[in-house]
């Protein structure tokens, strides 16, 4: 071969080498900036394969070794990133959402049911309770007995205590039957009065009688006080 | 004279306002609920040192409840209707079953079921409270569970009597119109 021959066929390696050359002449002034003398990672290579590929403007070009994933492509999502897995979580709160709603039954939303009132039991009539006094205690308070029950002419009966007298209740001005009825030992009759002195049973007879004595619905409250505040010692 | 008992309606003697955190009688009154150990205690203490008068206070405030709830001067009206409104009141309150014998002139008051308060501070309770209904000074004697209700200036004496261990019937007895006394 000669060596003009063996010259033309340099000159046409060279140009086909120039050729080869022609894309990394071109692309050089993108990447040209960051001359990357390290290889990249593996991650970088890694994803840079399929963004090199697409390139239709060289399909040609080999994928270089050195090739950087091209810059005129920041919309690619870096893979060097590891995005969190996003929205996920918003399916999963949805449960608690409704158990949270039970915001709508507030109390003044639900209606209360009435609650049944029971019947009130009225307090008992209270009346003044005349007490049993001894023969020897009647005889020293007899001559002040505002009935005139130990009068001469309505003497006890000998040795016998008197029975304890009980002022009624105030009578059917009260139109509730209730008021007595309910309250065991609002007004106690003469037989639940307990006698100071030991009653006999034949004296039972008497108490009718004096009982049935309506002075005591003359009294009023003030002269009831006043008589017991006026009274001294002997 | 009227018989007429006012009806006492218990069921609305409280106003319970949860939100205020307050309980107010039917008078606007505001009370405290305490337990009995609690005001036990207080009123003991207070017994001891001699204060009484928040109990006097307790006795004056019923009285006055049940005056204006009679509407009229309690004097006036017949012991039924004084005594069923302020043996509600006071029972109302949780001081026990208000009840009075009659021993011939004499009135003998009983607090049956009353909180186990010193015996001074009940007898000042009802003291206060009998004045305040009657309109005129009392003294309560304390004897057999019993107060038996005299005039002040013979308190002392009766007092006596009770502490030798007379009872009501015998204090009674002891007992005479003024008349006889002077």
């Amino acid at each position: 071969m000669s060596a003009a021959r063996i010259g033309k066929l340099e000159a046409l390696l060279e140009r086909i080498g120039e050729r080869r050359n022609e894309p990394r002449a071109e692309a050089a002034p993108a990447v040209a900036p960051q001359p990357s003398p390290e290889p990249p990672s593996s991650v970088h290579r890694a994803f840079s394969k399929p963004v090199a590929e697409p390139s239709p403007a060289k399909p040609v070009a080999e994928p270089v070794a050195t090739a950087k994933p091209s810059p005129a492509k920041p919309a690619q999502p870096s893979p060097a990133k590891p995005v969190p897995p996003m929205p996920e979580p918003a399916l999963e709160l949805e449960p608690v959402v409704d158990l949270v709603t039970p915001k709508p039954v507030t109390p003044a939303a639900v209606p209360q049911p009435p609650v049944p009132q029971p019947p009130v039991p009225q307090p008992p009539a209270v009346a003044p309770k005349e007490r049993a006094l001894t023969p020897l205690e009647m005889a020293a308070v007899g001559a002040t007995e505002p009935d005139g029950d130990s009068s001469p002419t309505n003497p006890p009966p000998a040795m016998e205590a008197i029975e304890p007298k009980t002022i009624p209740p105030p009578p059917s001005t009260d139109p509730d039957p209730d008021l007595v009825v309910t309250t065991p030992g609002a007004t106690k009759a003469p037989s639940e009065a307990t006698p100071i002195a030991t009653p006999s049973a034949s004296s039972a007879g008497s108490i009718a009688a004096v009982v049935s004595k309506p002075t005591s619905h003359e009294i009023t409250f003030g002269s009831l006080v006043a008589r017991s505040v006026s009274l001294r010692p002997r | 004279m009227t018989m007429d008992a006012p009806r006492f309606d218990p069921a609305g003697y409280y106003e319970l306002d949860v939100a205020k955190g307050t309980v107010r009688t039917r008078r606007g009154e505001r009370v405290i609920i305490l337990s009995d150990n609690v005001v036990t205690a207080l009123v003991s203490a207070a017994a001891r040192s001699g204060d009484l008068a928040g109990l006097r206070a307790l006795g004056t405030q019923v009285g006055t409840e049940v005056r204006e709830v009679l509407g009229d001067d309690p004097k006036r009206a017949t012991p039924e209707a004084v005594l069923t409104e302020a043996a509600a009141v006071v029972a109302t309150l949780g001081l026990g079953s208000l009840s009075v014998d009659r021993w011939g002139d004499a009135i003998a008051v009983r607090l049956d079921d009353a909180p186990e308060l010193a015996e001074t501070a009940l007898q000042a309770f009802l003291e206060a409270l009998l004045e305040s209904m009657a309109g005129r000074a009392v003294a309560c004697v304390s004897a057999a569970g019993s107060f038996l209700v005299v005039d002040p200036g013979i308190a002392d004496v009766v007092r006596g009597w009770a502490a030798g261990g007379a009872s009501i019937a015998t204090m009674v007895g002891r007992l005479g119109p003024e008349e006889g006394a002077a």
